[in-house]
């Protein structure tokens, strides 16, 4: 009785256990998505998955019980698996076209696993069957890729074989060019080298000549007796030589690179950059007093390169000597002339007396020596007033009177007191007038006279009998133009420059008129230019002579106009 | 239409068959008729007094062998099925029977799967054996012989689509019919197996 209830107990443990079994395989069989046929060993499907019948299509009731080759369609292969593995224990990825139940072929993977019974025998064999397909496919297309991929790169190989050969062939026809081209280059370099070489020598002798030319120049500058300054074209000081440093007392190195404004700072530099203006303007022998012992002459010079200003020279010539020299000659005229104005004075009166008869009658010819005497002495009179005018001039004591006066009628009075003379001469003398009133202008008359007087005398004295002689006046805004015109012997070209020196005549002139001190036209000039004014002339030798003044019109006399 | 009363003495009929059967069933009846067709079948079940485990049952699990062919006639009757329907049923039982998934070792051959069919009927009833009277190859015929007490035809019919399924595992040419004989006076179901 114990026996068969431990016998129940055991037994129905054990249908617990197999019901468990059951269970889990029955999940396990329909679970696994991996297609799995059970096939007897006559190739019969015996029992199948749940993901074989979605993969193939068919259900159980259609499949079981069916021969292998329903779903694989080489019935060699179905036999050669059977014969495998009835003698293996597995068998592996072996390919195979699976057949749907649609018909659908679908390129497998077929996997077995044999089974055996308890006494070892053959029973059957677990087959798995996986789809490829996509797997194929893939495949086949990477195969058919790499086919293409391959074909292409066979060509591309061949077609870059082609180019590599028709490349190395270009380079290496570059290649003898460019050693032909190199060779025949550095023979060239070798040549320009050698050229180079003698440039190089030369540019060297060249430099040398240069430095030598150089340094002959700084020695000249440098000795040279004026005084230099050299402006560079922003007109900063670049050069001054040892005598500059001397006049103004002053070192080069303090005054290099300055320009004219920097140097104004200098005490001793002030008169000359007052001068020379900011820009240094041109400037011809300026007398420059810079102490009583020294007197310079300042003049510039524009440095031109091409045409192109490179700088302005400054010349300071010292004209200390000729200063003295002139003062001492002045003053010996001067003392001269007052020494003999006085003799002469009472010569002239003597005389007079002798030809008034107030010293007793006296024969014609007594009288005619008298008479030459008189005049000779006039002569000599009118030359000590001459030179001491010049003396006045060139001491600056030569002080006009100016009065605001019309000039119209003092041109009247000289051209009147000559009428006699012109008659004699048989010269025309015309005075033109403009119709309008002239301004009145600021005049020294006594010495506008003797201008005028001057100009007249030369234009009578040195035009030929039948000559013409026009005076004539023009009105300007500014300034009243005066003009002597002759039909004279006119100035030779090359004395021109020298018309308004002291004691100038002309060589012809000479010939023709011995009288004549040679100071009127330096006296004119002082007196116009001390009025403000201008002279000048035009002329030519048997061309006549047009000799031009001009008087600056006031402001306020001009507006009054 | 079914006699209740007959059902009743049908459902006390000694012996048990294995829960299997009742899987088997309800799966056929589910791929041909669907769910409604199940539903339906256990509704007529129920109101004949009968609670038939279709969906829970265990494979394994011994159930009474008068439920089984109730199960047979109320299929039959409700969805109007010949015979030969039924016999497909067993034909195709088989395929999808957990039992004869343990029994596959001996479906190897022809002479193993007749020396295993006593084995069979073992493994499926409590009652009655199964007793193999020929099995000639040469003349290619099986005579399987069934001794039990007297079941229902229907059951007969069933187990001859059944038999032939089994046979074909071996050989797909194989053909199983039914007959009744009597020896010494006993009656013997017998399964006639060609090919």
């Amino acid at each position: 009785m114990v026996k068969i209830k431990k016998e129940n107990k055991t037994e129905k443990l054990l249908k617990e256990n197999l019901r468990e079994l059951t269970s889990y395989i029955g999940d396990f069989w329909d679970f696994i998505p991996m297609p799995i046929i059970l096939v007897n060993p006559l190739n019969i499907i015996l029992s199948i998955s749940k993901s074989f019948e979605r993969m193939s299509g068919y259900n159980a009731y259609e499949i079981v019980g069916e021969s292998l080759t329903k779903v694989i369609a080489d019935k060699n292969l179905v036999e050669d698996l059977r014969k495998e593995i009835a003698k293996k224990e597995e068998i592996l990825n072996q390919e195979a076209l699976f057949l749907a139940k649609g018909g659908e072929e679908i390129k497998v993977n077929l996997s077995a696993k044999k089974r055996r019974d308890e006494k070892g025998d053959f029973i059957g064999y677990f087959l798995t069957i996986v789809d490829i397909s996509e797997i194929k496919a893939l495949q086949e297309s990477l195969e058919k890729k790499i086919e293409e991929r391959t074909r292409e790169l066979e060509e591309a190989k061949s077609s870059l074989e082609i180019k590599v050969r028709a490349r190395t062939r270009e380079i290496k026809e570059l290649a003898d060019n460019l050693e032909n081209k190199v060779k025949e280059k550095t023979v060239g370099l070798v040549q320009s080298k050698e050229a180079l070489i003698n440039i190089l020598e030369d540019v060297d002798e060249e430099r040398k000549i240069a430095e030598e030319e150089r340094k002959k120049t700084m020695a000249i500058i440098e000795n040279f007796s004026d005084g230099l300054l050299v402006f560079d074209e922003e007109n900063r000081l670049s050069l001054i030589n040892p005598q500059a440093e001397d006049f103004f007392n002053v070192k080069a190195k303090d005054l290099i690179g300055k320009s004219v404004l920097e140097l104004s700072i200098f005490p001793a530099l002030k008169p000359l950059t007052k001068i020379l203006g900011k820009t240094i303007r041109g400037v011809f022998r300026e007398e420059l007093p810079i102490e009583e012992k020294l007197t310079l002459e300042v003049s510039t010079v524009t440095l031109k390169r091409e045409q192109k200003k490179i700088g302005t020279l400054v010349i300071l010539h010292d004209v200390t000597r000729e200063k003295i020299v002139e003062r001492m000659k002045t003053e010996f005229v001067s003392l001269a002339a007052h020494q003999l104005r006085t003799p002469l004075s009472a010569i002239k009166w003597t005389l007079r007396m002798l030809l008034d008869g107030d010293l007793g009658v006296i024969t014609k010819e007594q009288r005619e020596f008298v008479e030459k005497s008189y005049n000779s002495n006039e002569r000599m009179i009118s030359l000590i007033n001459d030179l001491l005018d010049i003396t006045r001039i060139e001491e600056g004591r030569f002080l006009y009177k100016p009065v605001l006066t019309g000039i119209e009628s003092i041109v009247q009075f000289v051209v009147d007191s000559y009428q006699e003379e012109v008659e004699k001469r048989k010269l025309k003398l015309e005075f033109k007038k403009p119709q309008e009133k002239l301004p009145r202008v600021m005049l020294d008359i006594e010495k506008m006279r003797l201008v005028i007087q001057n100009l007249l005398d030369n234009a009578v004295k040195y035009t030929p009998s039948g000559g013409r002689v026009t005076i004539c006046l023009k009105s300007g805004k500014k300034k009243i133009e005066i003009s002597v015109k002759d039909t004279g012997v006119g100035v030779p070209k090359d004395q021109q420059e020298r018309v308004f020196t002291k004691f100038f005549r002309g060589a012809n002139v000479m010939r023709m008129e011995t009288e004549g001190t040679g100071l009127g036209l330096f006296i004119s000039k002082n007196i116009i230019e001390a009025h403000g004014g201008k002279i000048w002339f035009e002329s030519g030798k048997g061309e006549g002579t047009i000799f031009y003044f001009t008087i600056p019109v006031p402001e306020e006399a001009g507006e009054n106009f | 239409m079914l006699d209740k009363e007959e059902l009743k003495k049908i459902f006390q009929l000694k012996g048990e068959t294995r829960g299997v059967v009742f899987q088997t069933d309800a799966q056929y009846i589910l791929m041909k008729e669907g769910e409604d067709g199940l539903k339906e079948l256990e509704k007529r079940a129920a109101e004949l007094g009968f609670k038939i485990p279709y969906r829970t049952v265990k494979p394994l699990d011994w159930e009474p062998i008068g439920l089984r062919i109730i199960s047979l006639l109320l299929i039959q009757d409700t969805f109007g099925w010949p015979d030969s329907k039924i016999r497909e049923m067993g034909y195709f039982a088989p395929n999808v029977s957990f039992i004869i998934k343990l029994l596959m070792k001996y479906f190897v051959s022809i002479e193993k799967t007749i020396k295993n069919a006593p084995r069979y009927w073992v493994q499926h009833h409590t009652v009655g054996e199964l007793i193999v009277d020929k099995a000639d190859q040469k003349q290619k015929e099986i005579v399987i012989r069934m001794k039990a007490p007297e079941f229902h035809p229907i059951f007969y019919t069933y187990l001859e689509g059944y038999y032939e399924r089994v046979a074909r595992f071996t050989n797909s040419n194989m053909v199983c019919q039914h007959s009744k004989t009597t020896i010494d006076g006993e009656l013997f179901h017998i399964y006639k197996i060609k090919w």
